[in-house]
């Protein structure tokens, strides 16, 4: 004879399961809560935000750093972050600050000044490249130096344009005149632009007469 | 890292060319830059603690005037207390604050 008690055991354990398992799935729910909500908070985060894992490997990319480093978390998930470092940079750069400025008493080359007089024409083609075709109401202008080069950089936040699209018509050929002007003095032109994302246009130009190779050389690249 | 070794010069350069991409950012004021990794956790976890410690250290000189935020994220295996406390302490002695993620 079975007794009553017995007989409903396999429904209590049943009954038992049943809470534990939806014990997980709340739990499972409130984890998926939690990280939607950290996802947001990562995402509206004013500051730029990079998560890379044990290889340097980006694994997410706030939208405060897309806006800085202009490109989009989908373009850079997964990649290395030191693609944000220029390859001619290896190995020769250092840490440099905003507004940093040749000291007047540095000795200055003929080829430097050559440099630096293409950096100027270059700044001015830059910011009226910007007022005339941007529409952005700001222009940000920094000059930068490290120990080998001088980089004018000109940002804007307008709205941006596809390179070759733009190289085909005649604001191209203003790009390539620039590119020219840069290559005589063994310089570099690099240009990161697109649609809704504005413009950066950066001019670079060694503070030493000759490149490496002794090859004047210059190129223009599309970062995006 | 080059060759699974700490890269002082390497790693400048990265924090250099970030530094120019944050100071470049024309439509963001005062912007700031948190970087969220665990670069040195390998280099524990095979024991090459000096190399470790290393490059916290590096990385703190290099961004310690700037404005960001490096959050370190060390697995507690890392750590055996047991085995070698000197690492945990030496580690957080590197970090402005500690805390236990969960």
């Amino acid at each position: 004879m079975v007794s009553s008690a017995t007989r409903f055991e396999p429904l209590a354990a049943a009954l038992q399961h049943f809470d534990e398992f939806m014990t997980i799935r709340e739990l499972e729910q409130q984890l998926l809560e939690d990280r939607l909500r950290l996802a947001a908070i990562l995402q509206t985060s004013t500051d730029a935000i990079v998560v890379i894992d044990d290889r340097g490997v980006i694994q997410s990319f706030n939208g405060a750093a897309e806006r800085m480093f202009r490109c989009s978390e989908h373009d850079v998930l997964g990649t290395d972050l030191e693609r944000f470092v220029p390859e001619r940079s290896l190995g020769r750069t250092e840490p440099v600050s905003s507004g940093s400025v040749l000291h007047p008493d540095e000795r200055v080359d003929a080829a430097m000044e050559g440099g630096l007089a293409t950096v100027g024409e270059f700044l001015q083609e830059a910011l009226q490249n910007a007022v005339k075709h941007s529409g952005s109401h700001r222009v940000d202008v920094s000059l930068q130096r490290s120990a080998i080069d001088v980089a004018l950089t000109v940002r804007d936040s307008g709205i941006g344009f596809q390179l070759d699209e733009v190289l085909k018509g005649r604001r191209g050929l203003r790009l390539v005149s620039m590119k020219e002007r840069l290559k005589l003095v063994v310089g570099e032109l690099t240009i990161d632009s697109r649609p809704q994302y504005g413009t950066t246009i950066r001019a670079c130009v060694p503070l030493t007469a000759a490149s490496p190779s002794g090859v004047p050389h210059a190129s223009i690249t599309s970062l995006t | 890292m080059r060759d699974g070794r700490p890269d002082p010069q390497r790693l400048a350069e990265s924090v250099a060319a970030l530094e120019r991409l944050r100071l470049e950012a024309a439509d963001i004021r005062d912007p700031r830059l948190t970087l969220i990794g665990e670069i040195a956790v390998p280099l524990l976890v095979d024991g090459h603690v000096q190399e470790a410690l290393e490059i916290e250290r590096e990385w703190n000189s290099l961004t310690g005037a700037l404005p960001w935020l490096g959050v370190c994220c060390y697995p507690m295996s890392c750590f055996d207390e047991r085995t070698a406390p000197q690492p945990f302490h030496e580690v957080c002695a590197e970090h402005g604050f500690v805390s236990h993620a969960f």
